[in-house]
């Protein structure tokens, strides 16, 4: 196991080799809860570099305890900038046109799967895509916090490390956007039978 | 359980769902779920968002984010510059308050000037003074006989020829013999506010000041306060000379905030000066 936080502190006496073992330690949760919050993996990867950058300006700034904490605090900090100047500055994506898409679908992609089996829904790339449409249509608050918790599978302590917000707002927050969240993945909620969980959590 | 449930049920599912709930509630929460199966159906719906969310495919990052020896020797530079900000909001500040300290001198030198504008310039009292006939030229204009002596109101007040009594200053003129319509020419100028000498001035006693007044006990004084040329320019002198000290002393006064002022604003010039010129130095290293 790395020690991390000796690792920040030579970071922080100069030692570039240090930070970038912190770097390549950290990097795939940092990418990934910069996807899933900006939905876009370019800009996910721009604000993870950016985020990284930020840290090794800031370095000085770092007083010990948890590198991960500090360092997942910033990426999403820039992941909120980003989501800001994207607000301010919308673009809109230049996709291939595809023949047969003149007409509009009423329903998301993933509903057209009419009988998956729950192992394979579990695996799909529908299921994939259902669930960040469904957080991007959360507020970024809410969409952080079932990020955290449920995807990456941290804590309440964590998350409030991470990210500064207190307890009981993590709870709130994590119980209103699981409400939202639960509505908007219901078709898939339901392929599921009502005893998978049991059996999914038993086999793991 | 739909939305319209109460939220506090939503949060007790979620935390208990999370393994968050202290015993008394978890086991509250628990018995609830038996009895309710509203609540419970709720709660199997939480169960399985979270399931698969849960399922959510980990991306693995599309390249290595490491910083080159290069990068880092650049952003070691830039974080010299971290005073940037900080010294661009010095000079401003500088800057406003050096405008501030100069419009204060501008406020305050009103006070000053004209003070110092009349202590170098002679009074309306002064002038009177100046003005007024000496008693060496009426001597010289007098005519060679002795004049008429006339006692002229109460002794001790001179001045004449008007309605209004002129109170010691200058004394009466002398009325020429034979002359009967006439009387006071020459007399003191009316003064509405008799001029007095500040009590506080220890340096004047009271018996230098040459008495301008008529002899009370005999009569036998100069004719309406009127005295000899010496005794009239030594008061006259002794009175000026006290009006140019209080002037100077309120003019003193006035000037004593201005030195720290200037001090204040050469300062402020300084700072502006300087911390404008280090970053200016700095936001161009930066532009490079």
């Amino acid at each position: 196991m790395m020690d991390e936080i000796a690792l920040a502190l030579s970071a922080q006496q100069g030692d570039l080799d240090a930070f970038n073992r912190l770097v390549l330690e950290f990097q795939d949760l940092a990418f990934n809860i910069a996807f899933r919050m900006l939905g876009d993996p370019d800009a996910a990867a721009d604000a993870t570099q950016s985020a990284f950058i930020a840290a090794f300006k800031h370095l000085s700034s770092y007083r010990g305890g948890s590198f991960k904490s500090w360092v997942l605090r910033i990426v999403t900090n820039t992941c909120y900038d980003e989501l800001r100047r994207q607000k301010r500055r919308p673009t809109t994506p230049l996709e291939p046109v595809l023949d047969g898409e003149d007409e509009e679908i009423e329903s998301p992609q993933w509903l057209r799967d009419d009988s998956p089996s729950p192992e394979s829904m579990l695996e799909s790339s529908e299921l994939e895509d259902a669930i960040q449409e469904c957080l991007q249509t959360m507020k970024h608050d809410f969409r952080l916090m079932v990020i955290m918790v449920d995807i990456h599978g941290m804590d309440y302590q964590e998350v409030a490390d991470n990210t500064g917000v207190p307890l009981g707002t993590i709870k709130s927050r994590l119980a209103r956007a699981r409400a939202k969240l639960r509505d908007c993945l219901q078709y898939f909620r339901e392929l599921l039978p009502h005893n998978y969980r049991h059996d999914s959590e038993g086999n793991q | 359980m739909k939305m319209n449930h109460i939220n506090k049920d939503w949060q007790l599912l979620s935390a208990y769902l999370d393994g968050q709930l202290a015993s008394p509630q978890k086991e509250k929460l628990e018995a609830r779920l038996l009895k309710d199966n509203v609540l419970q159906e709720a709660f199997s719906s939480l169960e399985q968002t979270k399931l698969l969310l849960k399922h959510a495919r980990q991306v693995k990052s599309p390249r290595n984010f490491t910083l080159s020896q290069a990068q880092a020797e650049k952003l070691k530079s830039t974080r010299t510059f971290r005073w940037l900000p900080v010294l661009s909001l010095s000079s401003v500040l500088a800057t406003i308050m050096m405008i501030f300290a100069i419009l204060m001198e501008l406020v305050i030198s009103p006070v000053a000037v004209p003070l110092m504008d009349t202590a170098q310039s002679p009074t309306g009292e002064m002038l009177s003074m100046q003005s007024a006939p000496q008693a060496e030229s009426l001597e010289a204009n007098a005519p060679e006989e002795q004049p008429m002596i006339i006692q002229w109101g109460v002794p001790g007040q001179g001045g004449g020829g008007s309605d209004l009594m002129a109170t010691g200053l200058g004394g009466g003129g002398a009325v020429a013999k034979g002359s009967s319509d006439v009387v006071g020419m020459g007399g003191a100028e009316i003064i509405p506010n008799p001029l007095s000498l500040p009590p506080e001035s220890p340096s004047q006693p009271q018996d230098e000041i040459p008495k301008l007044t008529a002899s009370e006990s005999d009569g036998s004084g100069l004719i309406l306060g009127l005295r000899s040329a010496e005794d009239t320019q030594a008061y006259n002198q002794v009175v000026m000379d006290e009006i140019a000290n209080n002037l100077a002393t309120q003019t003193e006064r006035g000037k004593v905030s201005t030195p720290n002022l200037r001090w204040i604003q050469l300062g402020l010039a300084i700072i502006a000066l300087v911390t404008g010129t280090i970053a200016l130095s700095m936001w161009r290293k930066i532009q490079r």
